[in-house]
């Protein structure tokens, strides 16, 4: 009969046919980075917004021609270029921003669309260290007020692929955001059946994480959303993480 | 950390990683079964460890990073309780190195390890592989010692009526009293 010491061999017989999925100098990376996110999150709130004018933060990030291109839908990018300067931006209320806030360039509300990059610090969600709030931001003052927050919640915040994908769907319009973690440069999605270019920026604080959005009118209350894809610049699809799109 | 000193702690802490990833890439795997997930939960323990790495280098940084990994893996299923449906296909398993027909048991044994519950299988996992006492085990798990032992024994029984390990040759022993 077999010995518990045999299982015990057996067991360690079992071994993967597959590595790590990083090198160990990618580790220590992302381990400099993370400690990096910590600093940043525990002092964003005393350190003044990092404003990005006009669609600065857009033209910063951009991918490529694609990343660059106006979504369907989408209004044209506010006026005004990086070089010109705005009030210094502030948020009314919730998680300060961790670095750059993007300005997308559309109107929200009575303002324009921005996003930015918030601590999250859960002690249910241990490996969720930001997510991606989505605001208002009025230019005549600076100021912004958040709208919708969403953040990963199942894995790592930064592990590879998309996380967060938020589908908010209000009156005849709908919007999407979140984020990619990789090399993205282009972004794409299938929304009540039609394709839909997402806008892309890298986030100022860890350019392997790629904010994305997109916005479009709607032909119901629940828009469909499906097929949310990134590709390499070389036009590969890269791993999809978790692409499905939560509704807020 | 001075700069000289953080790239010595980083070169010791790459060294680290290399020597280390083969054997928790293993347990991972075997704690929850997939490739992915278990690529995840290694990497998410190393760089936990990463964050500690001035603390544990001079301690057991291998046990440190296996519990963090058990701990990672343990908040995971609760936070996802259901219970997933066994995969249908072939685990990610390394040829034997050396004799022709030992893949077949252990397939045999790895697709056993897919009947059971997470927690029956972490119980073995932490038990016959990482060969931790059922002190050990029921601490890891945040189970009570009587716990580890009943969930033990019922895993065992399982994996004894499973396909593949039902003959007499592969039996799988009954626990022990052994702590």
């Amino acid at each position: 009969m077999r010995t518990e010491d045999q299982l015990r061999e057996e067991l360690r017989d079992l071994t993967p046919a597959f590595g790590l999925g990083a090198t160990a100098e990618e580790i220590v990376v992302r381990g400099h980075r993370r400690r990096a996110r910590k600093s940043a999150s525990a002092v964003a709130a005393a350190v003044a917004v990092a404003a990005v004018v006009g669609v600065g933060a857009v033209r910063l990030g951009s991918l490529g021609d694609a990343a660059e291109a106006p979504a369907p839908g989408a209004a044209p990018a506010a006026p005004g270029g990086a070089e010109e300067a705005g009030p210094a931006l502030s948020v009314t209320s919730g998680g300060q921003p961790l670095g750059e806030v993007v300005r997308t360039g559309e109107p929200l509300g009575a303002g324009e669309r921005v996003l930015y990059v918030t601590p999250v610090d859960e002690p249910q969600l241990p490996d969720i260290e930001f997510g991606l709030q989505e605001g208002v931001l009025d230019a005549a003052t600076g100021r912004i007020t958040p709208g919708t927050f969403t953040n990963e919640f199942d894995g790592r915040a930064d592990a590879p692929g998309f996380h967060a994908g938020q589908l908010v769907a209000e009156g005849s319009t709908w919007r999407l955001f979140g984020y990619y973690v990789g090399d993205a440069a282009r972004v794409s999605v299938t929304v009540d059946g039609s394709p839909v270019e997402g806008r892309t920026a890298r986030w100022s604080e860890d350019p392997s994480v790629v904010l994305w959005w997109a916005s479009g009118p709607s032909g119901g209350a629940h828009p469909e959303v499906e097929g949310l894809t990134a590709y390499a610049a070389d036009g590969e699809q890269l791993p999809a993480g978790h692409n499905e799109v939560g509704a807020g | 950390m001075h700069r000289t000193e953080r790239s010595t702690a980083d070169a010791e802490f790459a060294d680290f990683v290399r020597s280390a990833s083969p054997g928790l890439l293993q347990a991972a795997w075997l704690l929850t079964g997939e490739r992915e997930a278990a690529r995840d939960l290694v990497q998410t323990a190393l760089l936990k460890t990463y964050a500690a790495w001035r603390r544990v280098r001079a301690d057991d940084a291998y046990a440190y990073t296996r519990r963090v990994l058990v701990n990672a893996h343990v908040d995971r299923w609760r936070r996802r309780p259901w219970r997933e449906a066994p995969s249908e296909q072939l685990p990610d398993l390394s040829p034997a190195p050396d004799a022709t027909g030992t893949i077949d048991s252990r397939l045999a044994l790895a697709q056993a390890l897919g009947v059971l519950t997470r927690r029956e299988r972490a119980v073995v996992v932490l038990r016959y592989y990482a060969d931790l006492s059922e002190a050990q085990v029921a601490d890891d798990l945040g189970i009570s010692r009587g716990t580890v032992k009943s969930t033990a024994s019922k895993a065992l029984a399982k994996l004894r009526v499973s396909p593949g390990l039902r003959d007499d040759e592969r039996a799988i022993p009954h626990p022990s009293r052994r702590t």
